[in-house]
């Protein structure tokens, strides 16, 4: 039996760029019938993020962007135009669930306020997703991912101490942001399936970043640990001596740390995590019981903890000589945990656990060919949830969802073509033959 | 919205009512807090002497004297603790009875462990018909990984999310990863867990037991924004750079700057339009700047794109010039998207946040309001805030439910009836 728990549940998308549709990518997932709104003259601008040659006025080309967006289907009108205004409303009756991620003010100044929507749908979730939030001194402030991060402390808190904030090399907060958004949905819709009222969810993603290092910010608050010294942000270990700041990962132990190896380029690296007394012996022995390691100095966690520059010299110097698969399965075998650096091609190309849950999988896009799509990872009873192959090419499911989801008649359909209210007047309409939604 | 208490016919939480048995070795303790927060009744069943993670720091040392885990008070705040040594059978008898009465058995153990402690997919079934039991492990219940151990830095690690962190390669120095810190290989996982898990009570079966497995490697192998489409559609290997997205450039123009203040600024310069870059003018002119891009060559986005590193080296410049919060105003007040790169003990002071009601006075550790970084979504009625003050809202101490919760043999109905109320 296939885990589709959100099969008849009508989402209403709105969302742009990553962290909004993310969400609904994963609603998809699970079941839930996403509708995809845009008008061509301001279409989602992940239409043009890239990977696969994008080409100026074409919409459907952007590999990422069919990644982000794999499940949904694509509804085109004008939402500033009396004939575009009148659709959403009639959509918004028939959804379940509006999701946007537009800055606070656009949905409201089209004439949709939350209670304009609950007059139209007295049961609807309404969630935004945004940068600051829709309240608040600084809502109005304007946000990518890269911001957000900044603004929430997530950026500071990671990289060595001593050199500037390494932060992430992605918009961690927008595929984060889209899953507590979807989580949001979820939990809303218990609440809506028990004939409840509707609800506004309002979702920030410096918020979420808050929420990703609580511990930290606890931290600060009852301690009032001061993070700007020389000790953070804590780099890629587990503890630093104790009394000192705390490498905020919840873990103790040393070595703990990401050691050089002989392969050749830039991600040559073997993580290494030794938290116990036996995982150290066991450590020992597979690097050859070297002389250096039976010094007291390295006999205990703590002390261990205490002498770790010396240490991971010495630990680096033995993974230097071998490669990182290589150290992986020689340090797994032993029962000691380890796991190579592994790029995007090494996860696509090398991952045997990967491949085994079928967690990237192939499907079949009808303008990009067969490729492997980011599955949303998990085995219900035993089976993975499979993708739908179904992405929203601009434009070519309106007239379907005009038709069966809100019942309109082939003349009332031909009549929103002519007053130009699904595609605009001089643009030219992709030919969506030889394509399936 | 954020500060008023939602009307009383909306304030139950959506998971009132839910009854939820943890086991956590470590990997599952994030998800029992989100459903903790969406109001489930979560039951910590503990091993004697008390989970490993109560060991975890940093500490706080409490007006009662005793050290405290920070992120064990944060990740388990409200729910309650019975302690069992599933090893004598009449203890496992009363985890029986425990997964008799719930909807959702979290299991956090580890690939194959709950199994064999009898609690096999027939068996969790017979005890209870309709449970959701949700495991999450470091690779998942079956597969070639499947019991390898694993740390949230490696877990990062061979998920990518550290190849293409960290810092660029400067003065010959390689380029260094960087696994980013706040135990996020737990978040990700979890909430993909905490998704699929409350989808499912939506939707539950009358019979048997749905399994969810869900493995930490590749719950992170997911969620890495672009970097997997990079390689599959454009065939190009990230390089790392600081503070920024990877990409194929080696050397591309930079988005964080020093500022006068020895503090950071995000300045965004990916989406440089004709009006931002009127007002990035703007900010120098303001402040008497002088930068020489009302040259022709600066025009239109496409000229600008080729000569990206001559504005980065300017908004430098400017930079260096002036404090990190200066510019973070400045720019927010033209619409600019930068940020100042705030420390995490400016964030817990952030007056946006606490205007938001994001920051809760909660009892976080025995006798002690603590300001709570809350919830990530608001409009949610949360079972913890507006409980009365009845409700527990610190973590528990070891077993401290175990009499309550299983004291003395009881028939299976009046357990189930104890467990519910």
């Amino acid at each position: 039996m296939t885990f589709s728990p959100l099969a008849g549940t009508k989402v209403l998308d709105f969302s742009w760029n990553v962290a909004g549709p993310t969400a609904t990518k994963v609603l998809a997932a699970l079941g839930a019938n996403v509708v995809k709104v845009e008008w061509p003259a301001r279409a989602d601008p992940g239409r043009a993020l890239g990977f696969s040659p994008f080409q100026e006025g074409v919409f459907d080309s952007s590999g990422f962007f069919s990644s982000v967006n794999v499940g949904k289907r694509s509804f085109t009108t004008d939402p500033t135009t009396g004939a575009g205004h009148a659709l959403v409303d009639k959509l918004l009756a028939w959804s379940d669930v509006i999701v946007e991620s537009y800055s606070p003010r656009v949905m409201s100044g089209w004439g949709w306020t939350f209670q304009r929507m609950t007059e139209i749908n007295p049961g609807i979730i309404y969630l935004s997703v945004s940068g600051f939030g829709h309240t608040g001194p600084e809502s109005s402030f304007v946000t990518y991912g890269p911001t957000a991060q900044a603004a929430s402390g997530v950026t500071a808190a990671s990289g060595e101490p001593g050199l500037p904030p390494a932060g992430y090399g992605y918009s961690y907060l927008d595929v984060i942001t889209g899953y507590q958004a979807a989580l949001a949905v979820v939990a809303a819709r218990l609440k809506q399936l028990r004939g409840g009222p509707a609800q506004r969810l309002d979702v920030s993603q410096v918020e979420v970043g808050a929420a990703m290092i609580g511990p930290v910010l606890l931290d600060c608050n009852l301690n009032g640990t001061a993070l700007t010294g020389e000790q953070f942000p804590p780099g890629n270990r587990a503890q630093w001596p104790r009394g000192t700041v705390d490498g905020y990962r919840y873990e103790t132990g040393a070595p703990y740390n990401l050691y050089p190896t002989n392969d050749p380029g830039h991600d040559c690296y073997c993580a290494i995590s030794v938290m116990s007394e036996q995982e150290w012996h066991r450590l020992r022995s597979v690097m050859g019981d070297p002389e250096w390691a039976a010094d007291p100095k390295y006999e205990t966690q703590d002390a261990r903890i205490r002498n770790q520059n010396e240490l991971d010299m010495h630990v680096g110097e033995w993974t230097r000589r071998h490669g990182k698969y290589e150290l992986m399965a020689m340090l797994r075998a032993a029962g000691v945990r380890a796991g190579a650096l592994q790029t995007g091609r090494d996860r696509l190309e090398n991952d045997e656990a990967l491949r085994d849950h079928d967690v990237f999988q192939w499907l079949t896009h009808d303008l990009l060919g067969d490729h492997r799509y980011e599955s949303v990872p998990m085995l219900a009873d035993g089976e993975p949830l499979a993708l739908r192959p179904c992405w929203p090419i601009l434009g070519r499911d309106t007239e379907t969802i005009l038709r069966d989801e809100l019942g309109l008649s082939p003349d009332e359909i031909e009549e929103l073509h002519r007053n130009g209210a699904i595609w605009p007047a001089g643009l030219a309409r992709p030919s969506y033959e030889g394509t399936q939604s | 919205m954020t500060t008023a208490r939602p009307d009383p016919q909306a304030a139950d939480p959506p998971l009132a009512g839910v009854v939820v048995v943890e086991l956590d070795a470590g990997y599952i303790s994030y998800v029992g807090k989100i459903l903790t927060d969406f109001g489930a009744r979560v039951i910590k069943v503990e091993p004697p002497g008390g989970d490993e993670q109560r060991q975890a720091t940093p500490v706080y040392r409490g007006q009662d004297g005793n050290e405290h885990s920070i992120p064990f008070a944060y990740y388990n705040a409200g729910k309650e603790s019975v302690t069992l040594d599933l090893a004598d059978p009449g203890q496992a008898a009363s985890l029986d009875r425990l997964i008799g009465a719930a909807d959702v058995l979290l299991d956090g153990l580890g690939a194959g462990v709950a199994q064999s402690l009898g609690l096999t997919r027939e068996r969790l079934g017979a005890l209870r018909p309709g449970l959701i039991h949700a495991s999450v492990s470091p690779f998942g219940q079956t597969g070639p990984w499947r019991g390898h151990r694993t740390s949230d830095m490696i877990a990062l690690t061979l998920g990518g999310v550290t190849a293409q962190s960290g810092y660029d390669s400067v003065n010959g120095r390689p380029s260094q990863p960087i696994s980013p810190t706040g135990g996020q290989s737990r978040h990700i996982v979890g909430l993909l867990a905490g998704i699929a898990v409350v989808a499912a009570l939506a939707d539950r079966p009358a019979t048997g037991v749905l399994s969810l497995d869900l493995s930490m490697h590749d719950a992170v192998a997911v969620s890495t924004e672009s970097y997997v489409s990079m390689w599959e559609f454009g065939r190009i290997e990230g390089f790392r750079h600081t503070a920024q997205h990877a990409n194929g450039e080696f050397t591309p123009p930079a988005w964080q700057f020093r500022c006068a203040d020895g503090g950071y600024v995000c300045a965004l310069t990916l989406y440089l339009t004709d009006r931002r870059f009127r007002a990035l003018i703007d900010l120098f002119d303001t402040h008497g700047f002088e930068h020489g891009l009302d040259d022709d060559r600066y025009a239109t986005v496409s000229q600008r794109q080729q000569v990206m590193h001559e504005i980065v080296d300017t908004i430098a410049a400017f930079c260096r010039q002036h404090p990190a919060q200066f510019v973070f105003d400045q720019a927010q007040q033209r619409q600019l998207p930068w940020s100042k790169v705030r420390s995490p003990d400016e964030v817990a002071a952030d007056a946006h946040l606490h205007a938001r009601g994001f920051y809760q006075p909660l009892e976080l550790f025995p006798g002690e309001q603590v300001q709570w970084p809350g919830l990530p979504w608001q409009g949610l009625p949360s079972a913890l805030l507006d409980a009365g003050p009845a409700r527990r809202t610190r973590a528990p101490q070891p077993g401290e439910d175990t009499e309550r919760l299983t004291g003395g043999p009881a028939p299976a109905a009046d357990d189930h009836q104890r467990v519910h109320e």
